[in-house]
């Protein structure tokens, strides 16, 4: 459903008539389609060539649906409804207010909007269970536009007041259920405008919720949101120095010549480095990669004082005279991450140009001459955006510092089991529960290298299995001297369907952050302690991907044999006493 | 030039081919020139002649001869 762009959509702005043929060449070209299906309480059939165009932009295919309008309920009990149509990837639930209650917004006199409001919830909330209730599709909500009467804002009974009200509750709703996200109709509407958000005419002749120009910015946004669930994420933004993070080219103009803080331009580059410190709250690591001298990019660091970013904010540093694809590439091989996880900022379209060249997998984006610009340009970065965050993403940038640190005294210890001992490491392993489901899915969902199957289970998928007395949903946190690395192994076990007392291992995996620790050497250990007390086998499968070649041997170094290979998925087994894998001494276990 | 136009933005928006199209075409002449159709081509006219319509134009421009008049009276030429 992600597929080669066989179709080149121009770049910039389209005109209305060629969003619809550009959407008619899309529908039209083969491949597999990412299904979606829209429930509106407009008609929100007008949207979908938007959608088709905008989508492809981003890299999705989509066979985009509407349902009957206003018919939410009936959809949903509907078994023939395209909502039940098999290869659908998300719902999209776009219900406004104004639409299903007109009374509330017509201002009738005798309506309190709150209660009105509520009970909206409450049929929101049916539909989205019912929904649940018969599919593990990922659900995207619209919360509700803030009404636009500019006097009644201080009033807790008006309008504006509790539809404020009404998205926060929406959204502590939405997290009630499983996979259900909000999409922000709000900050879209505010992002574009309120005013010429609405064109009566359309509203009157054909129930359309946005103007044209609207529609195309509901299409980026609502693209945008589902390429934060469908489409690989950038792990790490690369920036350049000089006329990116300040003004001026710090060997030339010295600390005190470079512009940041203070006025024009150097306000605006301030206000890069806040929005770039911001992405680190969000999971997402720094890297500078700057054609300088060190010691005086050092002294920028060190002394001056409307420096927002500090040194220990990069969680990799390239300041040398190497050309910027070496350093990016470095970048990415000591971060242990791929680059098509790297966003590289630069303000130079040379070095723009020459790395999307040499690197095209690099998300490469220039942010040319304009100061004032590169705070929007930032912020329209796809491959950035989030459609949740979990406790582990708010630490990662901590954790890569502390890695730094584990690196610097692998260097210094004699020997790797000097190493292991000197990280005093601690593990926890335990079975899925409420608390660990969403990062074990999270894990599930990205991890490409330490995988041995790259099964892609759904959240509800995972939630079933667990409480499944013929899976085991296993997980192992771990901690060291330098601090918490959370939650970063996962393994599934089911029971054999074959062989009475054999477990069938059809997820194991590992975040390549501990690789070369042993850890998985721990977490088979308590694999097998699950599995030993039924006095069976374990049986492991390796279905080889493009990036899990360093697991291929993973079995046969620990004790298992080999038994046949179909497909390049190879098998494998291991007979199992007490203490068949034993827990690695170096690692205590708490 | 102004027929050439609309007969283009005609076909992009309906999907056919332009030799399917005359000025002697109507919304009866395809099956999808239809309410959504009638909206999605009058946002792709006032887009091409940066023009606005009224409600009643949009719904009445049911043919090539009555889009190329309401241009006209518009001043388009």
């Amino acid at each position: 459903m992600i597929v080669e762009r066989e179709i080149v959509i121009k770049k910039g702005d389209l005109s209305p008539a060629e969003y619809q043929k550009a959407s008619r060449e899309i529908d039209g070209a083969g491949g597999p389609r990412m299904g979606i299906h829209i429930l509106a309480s407009f008609s929100a059939q007008f949207v979908i060539p938007y959608l088709q165009v905008e989508a492809h932009r981003l890299g999705m295919v989509l066979q985009a649906t509407v349902g009957p309008f206003m018919q939410f309920e009936q959809e949903v009990d509907d078994a023939q409804s395209l909502l039940w149509r098999e290869n659908n990837r998300a719902v999209l639930l776009l219900m406004r207010p104004e639409d299903v209650d007109p009374d509330l917004f017509r201002d009738s006199g005798n309506c309190v909007p709150a209660d009105h409001l509520a009970k909206i919830r409450e049929r929101m909330l049916t539909i989205l269970r019912a929904l649940r209730a018969q599919s593990t599709t990922p659900i995207f909500v619209a919360n509700a536009a803030l009404p636009w009467t500019g006097f009644d804002a201080s009033d807790p009974e008006s309008l504006v007041y509790v539809v404020q009200d009404h998205n926060r509750l929406l959204a502590q709703m939405a997290k009630s259920i499983d996979d259900c996200h909000i999409f922000d109709w709000a900050g879209c509407v505010a992002g574009f405008g309120a005013g010429p958000w609405t064109d009566a005419r359309l509203w009157y002749l054909g129930r359309l919720a946005c103007s044209q120009p609207a529609t195309v910015a509901l299409a980026q946004s609502l693209a945008r949101h589902l390429g934060s669930l469908f489409l690989p994420r950038a792990k790490c933004v690369v920036v350049d120095l000089d006329d990116t993070l300040w003004g001026g080219v710090i060997g030339d103009d010295g600390i005190e010549g470079i512009a940041l803080g203070g006025d024009y331009p150097g306000n605006a580059f301030k206000d890069v480095q806040y929005q770039l410190k911001a992405l680190t709250r969000r999971g997402i690591l720094l890297a500078m990669a700057s054609k300088n001298y060190e010691a005086p990019v050092r002294e920028v660091f060190d002394k001056h004082p409307e420096l927002v970013l500090r040194w220990d904010d990069f969680a990799s540093r390239r300041i040398n005279w190497d050309s910027k694809t070496d350093n990016v590439r470095e970048i990415a091989r000591e971060l242990n991450i791929g680059c098509d996880s790297l966003v590289f900022l630069d303000n130079d379209p040379v070095e723009c140009e020459k790395m999307r060249r040499e690197l095209p997998e690099v998300t490469t984006v220039c942010m040319g001459r304009e100061p004032f610009e590169f705070g929007r340009i930032l912020s329209s970065i796809p491959a950035l955006d989030r459609a949740y965050l979990t406790r582990e993403d708010a630490l990662r940038p901590q954790m890569y510092q502390q890695e730094v640190r584990r690196e610097e005294i692998r260097n210094q210890a004699v020997s790797i089991s000097d190493f292991l001992c000197s990280l005093s490491m601690e593990a926890q392993v335990g079975l899925c529960d409420s608390t660990s489901l969403q990062r074990i899915s999270q894990l599930t969902a990205k991890t490409n290298q330490f995988n041995l199957t790259t099964r892609r289970h759904t959240i509800e998928q995972i939630r079933a299995m667990a409480k499944d007395e013929n899976y085991r949903v296993m997980y192992l946190r771990l901690r060291d001297v330098y601090g918490d690395l959370g939650l970063v192994c996962v393994a599934i076990l089911g029971r054999s369907a074959e062989s009475t007392g054999d477990w069938h291992i059809d997820t194991f995996l590992m975040s390549c952050r501990v690789m070369g620790r042993g850890v998985e050497d721990a977490f088979l250990s308590y694999l097998a302690e699950c599995a030993v007390t039924e006095g069976g086998r374990l049986l492991g499968e390796y279905i080889p991907s493009a990036r899990n070649q360093i697991v291929k041997d993973f079995y046969t170094q620990h004790g298992f044999r080999p038994i046949e290979t179909q497909n390049g998925t190879a098998r494998f087994v291991l007979e199992l006493l007490n203490g068949t894998l034993s827990w690695p001494d170096h690692i205590t276990r708490i | 030039m102004v027929l050439d136009r609309v007969l283009n933005i005609i076909a992009d928006v309906l999907g056919v081919s332009r030799a399917e199209i005359s000025i002697q075409s109507t919304a009866d002449d395809f099956s999808n020139w239809d309410s959504l159709n009638m909206l999605n081509l009058a946002m792709a006219l006032e887009s091409a002649f940066e023009v606005n319509f009224t409600p009643d134009e949009m719904s009445e421009m049911l043919s090539v001869e009555l889009i190329i008049e309401t241009l006209k009276s518009k001043g388009t030429e």
